[in-house]
């Protein structure tokens, strides 16, 4: 009897154990030196992130990985790295192929153009490739073909055996890419270019080149029943070809779309859209919603899915997509701008990333992982200011019915001091604003822009070489939010620098001279570029002082 | 000449700056060379109250615009006279921004607080008492004058008459701050800060039989 009750109390502490060792809390990591813009990889006991660098160009890329209870288990950087880090991390299960066996693999491919191949459980390297650089290296989206991992490089394509690193196919083409992922057919890699061109090429090096249509592909291509897709993102909006044939017009700045069960999903800064490909391709509907970046799929046990997207606009946090009918956003605690999408975990665990920074991993068996609505922030400094203003009126106020004005003044003006001192930038900002709907602009609109533009936010770069301008954006705030949201897409580094009133620019893709000062529809900025505010249709123009 | 465009005005090579350097340090030694019956107590007491001021803005540094050196020069230049109480405003301005930041701008902070030092020897150099009230006004003008003062270093060629205006606006609510702030300090601190140069200065300048006769304008 005491023997079987002695076994039932091992058991009994033995299931407790194990419960205790797979029940981990939800945790977040702020990895201060980068945006995620990437989605994280999850591994049965581990979360590998990469973050993609800083609009500032301070600190360096890196990749993370960490286990299901937060604890770092080893991380990479590279310091030479181009800040622009944006191609997905690619899991690789262990296999034997060209080159002989490998191990559980991620592979990494850098903006300066390196591939590199790590164990998955300890970060080592265990090999490493170089591919050009032309500004850049790779950005796009690797592909795995059997034992060879295809790398769409700046230029061109190369692969490499999985096992040991060695080139197996190296083609260069014309045109030069960005984000142009890589998709793998059954004869062939297909890879698109910032000239709108698809090039098929062929395993035996036979390249075949389409211009789709006049703008940018900046995502693998889609391989549907009704042809390859291809969403083109145009000056001032974007067009999905399929076949060749233009299917839709939608919005600017497309997300990289993505394909399951035979249902298309893509997205824009004004769109998410449906399509049904199981036999033609059709337009399924159209939901107004904000997503540039990945968008993924959440495989759920019931055979059933979810579509998750990124909300790139200040208010963040993820759309979550079951039918044109059934969607929410879904909001974390750290909202912000976000172009990554989730990754999942076989248990239902799953880690989220934005331009913040901050990883937040959400583990399955805890309830209400991810908070709809994000909890309303106590501004304590603004509280506590205020009372010593109101302690301080009261306190005075004997002093005033007895007329003595200094004493008013003696115990009033500290109050007022210390309240004004650490709000001040609330006060300036709101001061600034008032005097900025009294003073009517002059405006700094060019009417060879696009139509499309008016109304929008738009960013000019006043660079030696000659003016760069993006426009058509929306939802930021302040100079700065705007700035880096407009260098970011067309590639330019803005390298900042810190005075005791602020952050100012210090360089522009590389161009100091004597000093950048920036002009908010033709009025000159008045206030650091983080206080600055901008309206929905302001016009920046950043020129050298 | 000019690296950058900085915050308060363009950032200048280092030969610029030692320039501005050695005038301000040449202009408040030739102010501070005078006969003194008791060089090494007078020497002690400004440096004292140099380095108190200096210090005291350099603590205050992370409140934008809350600036002691204002009440602290008009206070010395009602006690110590021109010469020293302006020379006071260029110790202390080079002083502290040697911590907080040195540039084209500190010739302009400290040409500003010599005027406020000016202003507080032409307006409150009474005997006894400091008169609080007139100290007061003084803190209000002064402040927002030497704000505007400062803010003239941020003109450069393609800056217009609008957009310097429109700098000054925008300014305004830290001005504001700067009157209130200089207005309390004069309130909790200037009798203090009056009482004791006021002793000092009386125990320096019992054996010169000579007055204020250092401060009278030529």
């Amino acid at each position: 009897m005491r023997l079987v009750a002695l076994f039932l109390a091992i058991i009994c502490f033995t299931s407790l154990v194990s419960a205790h060792s797979t029940a981990t809390e939800n945790w977040e990591r702020d990895l201060d030196n980068g945006y995620i813009s990437t989605a994280p990889l999850l591994t049965d006991d581990l979360v590998i992130v990469r973050t993609s660098g800083t609009w500032d160009g301070s600190g360096s890329p890196h990749v993370f990985a960490f286990d299901y209870s937060g604890e770092q288990v080893w991380q990479i950087e590279n310091a030479h790295s181009l800040h622009h880090d944006l191609s997905p991390l690619l899991l690789v299960e262990q296999g034997q192929g060209c080159g002989g066996t490998w191990q559980d693999l991620v592979i990494v491919a850098w903006a300066d153009g390196k591939i590199q191949a790590l164990d998955v459980a300890t970060g080592l390297e265990q090999w490493s490739a170089q591919t050009e650089v032309i500004t850049w290296g790779i950005t796009g989206s690797l592909a795995i073909d059997g034992d060879l991992v295809v790398v769409p490089t700046r230029q061109g394509l190369s692969t490499y055996c999985l096992a040991d690193g060695a080139l197996q196919q190296r083609i260069e083409l014309d045109q030069l890419g960005w984000r142009n992922g890589v998709t793998v057919s059954d004869d062939a890699y297909l890879l698109g270019n910032e000239e709108g061109v698809l090039n098929t090429i062929y395993r035996n090096g036979t390249v075949i080149s389409e211009l789709i249509g006049n703008g940018k592909i900046r995502h693998a291509p889609i391989l549907t029943n009704s042809g390859i897709l291809i969403h083109i993102q145009t000056t001032d909006a974007s067009e999905v070809f399929i076949a060749g044939e233009l299917f839709l017009t939608a919005g600017p700045s497309p997300a990289m779309p993505v394909i399951y069960n035979n249902q298309v999903y893509l997205a824009t800064s004004e769109d998410f859209i449906f399509l049904d490909c199981t036999l033609e391709c059709e337009n399924v509907g159209i939901i107004p919603f904000h997503s540039n970046g990945e968008i993924a799929i959440q495989r759920l046990d019931d055979g059933e899915w979810k579509v998750w997207a990124p909300q790139n606009n200040p208010e963040g946090g993820w759309g979550v997509f079951t039918t044109i009918d059934d969607w929410l956003i879904l909001q974390s605690p750290n909202d912000d701008y976000a172009t990554a999408a989730p990754g999942f975990g076989s248990d239902g665990s799953y880690a989220l990333g934005n331009d913040k920074g901050i990883l937040m991993f959400y583990n399955s068996q805890q309830n209400n992982p991810v908070i709809s609505h994000s909890d309303e922030e106590f501004d304590y400094i603004f509280i506590i200011t205020t009372l010593i203003l109101l302690i301080s009126i009261l306190a005075s106020t004997p002093a005033f019915i007895f007329h003595l004005y200094e004493q008013v003044l003696k115990t009033l003006l500290p109050g007022v001091v210390i309240f004004m001192a650490f709000n001040i930038t609330m006060i300036s900002t709101a001061w600034s604003g008032y005097l900025s709907e009294q003073v009517e602009p002059e405006g700094d609109w060019n009417d060879s822009w696009p139509k499309e533009w008016r109304g929008s936010q738009i960013v000019v770069f006043e660079l030696p070489e000659g003016e760069v301008v993006f426009g058509g954006l929306s939802g930021h705030k302040t100079v700065e939010n705007l700035t880096d949201d407009a260098a970011f897409r067309v590639g330019i580094i803005i390298e900042k620098e810190v005075f005791d009133s602020g952050e100012w620019v210090k360089s522009i893709d590389g161009h100091e001279g004597a000093g950048w000062e920036f002009r908010i529809d033709g009025e000159r900025g008045l206030l650091g570029i983080s206080e600055a505010q901008v309206n929905s249709d302001s016009v920046i123009r950043w020129y050298s002082a | 000449m000019v690296l950058a465009s900085g915050t308060h005005g363009p950032v200048l090579e280092s030969s610029w700056m030692l320039a501005i350097h050695v005038v301000l340090i040449i202009a408040a030694f030739l102010l501070l060379t005078k006969p003194s019956q008791n060089p090494r107590r007078e020497v002690l007491l400004l440096s004292s109250v140099v380095l108190f001021t200096a210090a005291l803005r350099v603590a205050m540094e992370p409140l934008p615009n809350v600036q002691p050196v204002t009440m602290a020069c008009l206070v010395a230049g009602a006690r110590l006279g021109l010469r020293r109480g302006v020379a006071f405003a260029i110790m202390v301005t080079l002083l502290s921004n040697m911590v907080i930041s040195d540039g084209w701008w500190t010739l302009f902070q400290a040409s500003g607080w010599a005027m406020v030092a000016a202003a507080g020897a032409k307006f409150l150099n009474s005997e006894g008492v400091l008169n609080m009230k007139h100290l007061l006004y003084l803190s209000v003008v002064t402040s927002l004058l030497f704000d505007w003062w400062v803010s003239l270093s941020i003109i450069k060629s393609g800056t217009t008459f609008i957009d310097f205006i429109l700098y000054l606006a925008n300014g305004l609510t830290f001005d504001l701050l700067h009157i209130f702030a200089t207005m309390a300090f004069a309130l909790w601190l200037a009798p203090a800060l009056s009482d004791l140069i006021s002793e000092d200065a009386s125990l320096t300048e019992s054996a010169l039989a000579v007055g204020e006769t250092d401060v009278v304008l030529g």
